[in-house]
């Protein structure tokens, strides 16, 4: 029988005996010189959660990007297929002229029907081609002006003129933007394709 | 962050909560390297941090091993007066405190180390022990009556 004494005195007895051998408190001391020893900063595991959510983003957000990049191209590029079959099909039929001349200013006169303003850009005829007149004809469905030029060996070149919505426009070449026109070859036909003054321009001649 | 002290403060803590040498040692361990992980942000609260983060850290292994007892509060009314006043009238030797020791729960435990080692108040135990007052107090009630009993009473089966 051990002697009694208050609870308090008693428990405080209890674990006076209780304490960390040397081989563990140099465990303990070593365990925290390590560590204030380490770079200081978060702790590695978080930096590293931290560092993949926000390279998750990133790379998400560039996926996106390169997406939408992609299928704008891709959209551009349909687009302008889609017009240069349709130029080359005109320049190759070469159907009768609705108004001959060779005054630009009287052949542009006769497209009043159009819901559009025909604009003189510098590019036309390219200055040794003489303008033998012009007709109603359509790109991608929607009214649009052809003139039909000739040049000093006989060659024959058509020019387009029309309109497109805004949302198509925007993905042609604009040659005020330092874009140049696009190139296709159509059936033996060099078309250029690009905007200029919110409108649609198309010039096609033969590729030889 | 720790000296010698605070270590062996903290480990006679780990072993009220494990009353059992290694496991105090492991648990210790395991509160030290969690409190450099996460240091706390006054480095004069670092040993009731530490205390808090020990603590959190035997409940959820007891929880893993579904040990926790919990304790049914009592009528508070008669005993918001007691406190650990009651307590201090107890005389006990350590044969019977053995005994008593073997059979109470690890929060007993752990209060009637805080309250007599550490010389925390009824506040500052449940300011430790993140529970109401009341609750604690509950408890002190309960132990007082187990550690007034004969001793041969206080045999029983350890609890966690």
């Amino acid at each position: 029988m051990t002697s009694r004494k208050p609870l308090r005195q008693a428990v405080c007895d209890r674990f006076a005996q209780v304490e960390l051998d040397q081989r563990e408190l140099k465990g303990l001391l070593d365990q925290q010189d390590i560590a204030s020893s380490a770079p200081p900063g978060r702790p590695v595991k978080a930096s590293w959660l931290q560092f993949g959510a926000v390279a998750a983003v990133v790379l998400t957000l560039i996926s996106v990007w390169f997406t939408g990049q992609w299928y704008n191209v891709r959209e551009s590029n349909r687009l302008m297929v889609a017009i240069a079959e349709e130029v080359a099909a005109n320049h190759l039929k070469l159907k009768p002229l609705e108004i001959q001349g060779n005054e630009l200013g009287t052949v542009f006169a006769y497209f009043g029907d159009l819901d559009f303003q025909l604009v003189q850009t510098p590019r036309l005829g390219r200055g040794d081609e003489a303008l033998l007149g012009g007709r109603y004809c359509s790109i991608q469905g929607i009214s649009a002006a052809q003139l039909r030029f000739q040049g000093a060996d006989g060659r024959l070149s058509t020019w387009y003129e029309g309109t497109l919505p805004v949302d198509q426009l925007r993905l042609l070449p604009d040659p005020a933007a330092n874009q140049p026109p696009a190139e296709f070859f159509v059936r033996g036909i060099r078309v250029h394709i690009w905007t200029e003054h919110g409108l649609v321009f198309a010039e096609a001649r033969s590729a030889r | 962050m720790f000296d010698q002290q605070d270590l062996n403060s903290l480990f006679r803590y780990c072993h009220a909560l494990c009353d059992a040498r290694q496991d105090a040692c492991d648990l210790l361990q395991s509160g030290v390297e969690r409190c450099l992980r996460a240091p706390p942000e006054d480095p004069e609260r670092r040993l009731p941090y530490a205390r808090r983060v020990i603590r959190n850290l035997r409940y959820d292994e007891l929880r893993r091993q579904r040990l926790v007892a919990f304790e049914p509060l009592d009528d508070e009314s008669f005993i918001t007066e007691l406190s650990f006043n009651s307590l201090e009238s107890i005389i006990i030797d350590q044969d019977e405190l053995e005994h008593a020791w073997r059979s109470m729960t690890v929060v007993e435990r752990e209060i009637l180390y805080l309250w007599a080692v550490e010389g925390f108040t009824a506040e500052e135990v449940a300011a430790q022990l993140e529970r109401p007052k009341g609750s604690i107090l509950s408890i002190i009630h309960r132990m007082r009556k187990r550690l007034q009993r004969p001793p041969s009473i206080n045999k029983g089966a350890s609890r966690a």
